[in-house]
């Protein structure tokens, strides 16, 4: 079985359990989910503070909304990022900002310098960056979802509607890349 | 592609690039818990664990409450022996004892051993009492025990004032007057009150002399609390404290006290009620014959005695 899938399940039942009112199985979820967030609401934004701000939306979306949730209507963690995907969306609706992959290298570059003054993890963040830069939409999706939330293909393939043959195709190919461009 | 095939997921340099400063990660994990804390009203700090926790607490309760009843009952109840309840009676009374002040403790033995005898006595009335022996072996151990712990707790702790009145109390009425008679007046079968009659021959007699001596090697203690006792009791009458023997004036039977163990006599025991009507021939001194098995029609008695 596949560990994301493990994952997941295991994600499932803290959320079952926090709904229920179990504080533990709240604070074991934040303490899952939050790097995964918070990275893929980096990848998108470019932004350390804006990743921060919508970081913390997520979660205050996670508490109000997790009354609702229910194993019948599909996994927790398809139906979370869906809520991260959500609060992103009313992001940019919002501040009408661009997301990361389309961020001029000027621009981004300056702004890498700012906020990461540690020069080897700058230069990190800048590769990848070009990186992110480099991948086609449904790619970076991909990469997003597979590598920086760590989602099943599963859950991915319920999430954006595609097969998980195709998914996994797809990320043997952005395997490639990234191994190619950001090393092992 | 190593890294692929092991973990499937980012190399850790890259990963620890995008990973949220410790310091957010931390002041939004207590705004996090706070505003969940929020929404649950409070219940949000007792997860399952805690639920679970306070529902075996609950239950723990219920069972020590209902057990508690059920042993209070059967204290008050006074249940027998053969009481599927009597091992509840025993608790209340170990209970009592644990929380009882250590000058209440002596008097309080005492009346536990009040009970024994009284059980023995039961079993004993009983037409089947030969098929409950070994019932009456072990309470005839608990009496034991009871009285010794008794002597022992008192030689501590000496009885004074209330607590001393009531050990006085519990060393002559406890035992009545019938029940003496009876006892004088019955075979060699265990029909008496122990620890102050005895049995005679056969049953139980090896626990009644295991009784016996205890007494004796406490008997300067026994003699003492004997002796502050006549002064004490109402009327303060017909007590006579000296050589030979001792008696307390609750009217209805006396104590007498050992003074020696007679070597090789097989009737020694604890010291034994008698009725009234035999304190003055008690009084008029011991002349030793008294330790004889079968003189006294089947009840044994100290043939000595140890006053103050």
């Amino acid at each position: 079985m596949e560990r994301n899938n493990v994952t997941s399940d295991r994600l499932t039942k803290l959320a079952l359990r926090m709904k229920k009112g179990d504080r533990r199985a709240a604070e074991a979820l934040y303490d899952d989910l939050l790097p995964k967030v918070y990275g893929f609401l980096f990848v998108r934004t470019g932004t350390r503070e804006i990743a921060e701000d919508l970081a913390q939306d997520v979660f205050v979306k996670l508490v109000e909304k997790i009354g609702m949730f229910s194993e019948d209507r599909g996994r927790f963690t398809v139906w979370f990022w869906q809520i991260t995907r959500n609060v992103l969306i009313d992001h940019y609706r919002e501040k009408k900002e661009t997301p990361f992959s389309v961020f001029e290298d000027e621009a981004v570059e300056g702004m890498a310098v700012t906020e990461m003054p540690d020069i080897e993890k700058r230069m990190r963040y800048g590769t990848l960056r070009e990186f992110v830069a480099g991948l086609r939409e449904d790619e970076r999706e991909l990469f997003e979802l597979r590598y920086v939330a760590e989602m099943s293909y599963k859950d991915i393939a319920a999430m954006l509607g595609r097969s998980e043959g195709s998914l996994r195709v797809a990320a043997m190919r952005l395997k490639e890349k990234i191994h190619k461009e950001l090393g092992s | 592609m190593n890294w692929f095939t092991r973990n499937n997921t980012l190399p850790r340099r890259i990963k620890a690039t995008l990973a949220p400063e410790r310091r957010f990660a931390a002041d939004a994990k207590k705004r996090y818990l706070s505003l969940y804390d929020a929404a649950h009203g409070g219940a949000a700090g007792h997860g399952v664990g805690w639920r679970v926790a306070w529902r075996s607490a609950g239950a723990a309760a219920a069972i020590l409450a209902t057990v508690a009843a059920t042993s209070a009952f059967a204290d008050v109840r006074n249940v027998p022996p053969t009481n599927m309840l009597y091992p509840l009676k025993r608790l209340a009374e170990s209970v009592q004892l644990a929380v009882a002040p250590a000058a209440a403790k002596p008097t309080l033995e005492l009346s536990f051993a009040a009970r024994r005898a009284e059980e023995i006595n039961a079993i004993a009335a009983n037409p089947d009492a030969a098929a409950y022996a070994p019932l009456v072996k072990k309470l005839t151990k608990n009496l034991d025990a009871e009285v010794s712990s008794s002597l022992a707790d008192e030689a501590r702790t000496p009885l004074k004032g209330e607590a001393l009145l009531k050990f006085c109390s519990f060393m002559g009425p406890a035992f009545s007057e019938e029940q003496a008679t009876a006892t004088a007046t019955s075979s060699a079968t265990v029909t008496s009150t122990p620890p102050f009659l005895l049995s005679g021959e056969g049953n139980g007699r090896d626990e009644q002399v295991s009784v016996g001596e205890r007494v004796a090697a406490n008997q300067g203690l026994f003699a003492r609390v004997a002796g502050d006792c006549p002064s004490l009791m109402p009327g303060g009458a017909t007590t006579s404290v000296g050589e030979g023997h001792g008696s307390f004036p609750h009217g209805r039977g006396s104590v007498y006290l050992p003074q020696d163990t007679p070597s090789g006599s097989a009737s020694f025991s604890a010291p034994s009620i008698v009725p009234a009507g035999d304190v003055s021939s008690g009084a008029s001194g011991n002349d030793g014959a008294s330790g004889k098995d079968g003189g006294d029609g089947g009840r044994h008695s100290f043939s000595g005695f140890s006053g103050r």
